[in-house]
């Protein structure tokens, strides 16, 4: 670490771990939105364009 | 997930525009646009290239290179090539709003778990539980007790100690809001883990061909050995469908015990180091919010597909996993990418030798742990 970080007071990195951790819903629902409609025939990898 | 602590170090971010994330830096809404952007381009790259290569060094001298390439080495060293450019530039800390490899790659695994017959998860779930928790255990103590010797700070040594004995990134991250550590100390370590983890995309598979190891003693030692998930994956593939399997479910175990290794380490760190007599008490909720909820979705994926198979005919089957894995691999390009656009060389040198020093022992002491463990868990089991 550098000369200037030392002596500072710790900065709280739990807010870091709960954004981090909201975004595995959204992977649970992305994911899970795509295999359901997968499933449902609705879209195939013909849509992966880019 | 090193954007979320880059950010946090880094000053030019702390003056974007309007828009708040939930961990509290500022985002200007239209660069992580644009750093979605990047990663989308960096993404059809890779599979412009994926596709090409082969065809291209047909006959030449090149051509067993040309068809050994997979997608992984090529979206990582896009990301790496993007990085220098964006670098170069000045934009880079911008646009990393956009570079999200943990939605990605989380995206990714719960895809991945719709390719997984729920019998391997079940079967593979006992040794896979069992193994990690004789790593964690060993390769965590092992790395508290060596950084302990070389004098790290104690705060560093528990961030250390849980990224090269759990998961990498988002272990220190649960780890970081356990003891409470320095943003710097979690810039520096979620470096740490890509400087580490990049080689061992590469030096695994080899390794694990090189000693002749099975498609489920391969994948269980990548599983437990890379540190980051996303980088596994891409060992994992690089490997061999099968191997890919069973590297995800050991990983996958792993980042299963997080919330509990970050419970045991609030614990600890109030107790023991900090001494603190008014530290809260550890709820069982605590342990829920920390629980990686991506792992339920890899598991819901595979029941889903599990279930639906009894019902559907073999082409549809065949078309529903041509499906499935198309959107898997395209998630985990753009993870491997990001992974390639997120790394960040500067606070390395800002934390000296002594912290690479205790990662690289920790790490040695993880292979060959690994390796053992795999081997007598995982040496007569079949995918």
């Amino acid at each position: 670490m550098t000369t200037q970080d030392q002596g500072q007071e710790p900065d709280d990195t739990s807010a870091i771990s709960r954004f981090t951790f909201s975004e595995d819903w959204a992977a649970v629902v992305v994911g899970l939105a795509i295999l359901l409609l997968a499933l449902a025939g609705i879209i195939t990898e013909d849509w992966l364009i880019l | 997930m090193t954007h979320a602590a880059e950010r946090a170090t880094d000053p030019g971010s702390s003056s974007l525009g309007q828009g708040s994330l939930q961990d509290g830096s500022r985002l200007d809404l239209r660069w992580a646009i644009g750093g979605v952007a990047v990663v989308l381009a960096g993404g059809a790259l890779t599979r412009y290239l994926t596709e090409n290569v082969p065809v291209w060094s047909q006959g030449t001298a090149l051509e067993n290179l040309g068809g050994a390439v997979e997608f992984p080495v090529y979206a990582i060293i896009i990301g790496l090539v993007l990085n220098a450019v964006l670098s170069a530039l000045g934009v880079r800390g911008r646009l990393a709003g956009g570079f999200r490899t943990e939605f990605f790659i989380k995206t990714g695994l719960v895809l991945l778990g719709g390719t997984v017959v729920l019998s391997v998860i079940v079967r593979a779930a006992g040794p896979a539980i069992v193994q990690a928790l004789a790593l964690i255990t060993g390769v965590f103590f092992f790395t508290w007790w060596v950084a302990g010797k070389l004098g790290v700070d104690d705060h560093l040594r528990a961030l250390l100690a849980s990224a090269v004995s759990i998961c990498g990134v988002s272990a220190a991250i649960a780890a970081a809001g356990a003891v409470k550590a320095k943003k710097e100390h979690l810039a520096y370590t979620a470096t740490l883990v890509i400087v580490f983890a990049l080689p061992s995309i590469f030096l695994l598979p080899w390794l694990a061909n090189l000693l002749g190891l099975s498609d489920a003693v391969a994948g269980a030692w990548i599983g437990g050995n890379i540190d980051t998930t996303a980088a596994v994956s891409a060992a994992g593939a690089l490997a061999g469908e099968d191997a890919l399997q069973i590297a995800s479910i050991v990983k996958l175990t792993q980042n299963a015990l997080i919330g509990v290794v970050a419970g045991a380490l609030t614990a600890w760190f109030a107790v023991k180091v900090e001494r603190d007599a008014n530290a809260p008490r550890l709820r069982a909720v605590d342990f829920w919010r920390r629980f990686p909820k991506f792992v339920l979705g890899f598991i819901a994926a595979s029941v889903i597909v599990t279930v639906a198979a009894e019902f559907l005919d073999a082409g549809t089957l065949d078309s529903l996993d041509t499906t499935i894995k198309g959107f898997r691999d395209y998630f985990l390009i753009l993870a491997f990418v990001s992974i390639g656009l997120e790394f960040e060389a500067r606070s390395l040198r800002e934390a000296g030798a002594r912290p690479v020093a205790v990662f690289g022992l920790a790490t040695v002491f993880n292979l060959v742990l690994g390796l053992l463990l795999a081997t007598v868990l995982f040496g007569s089991f079949e995918v």
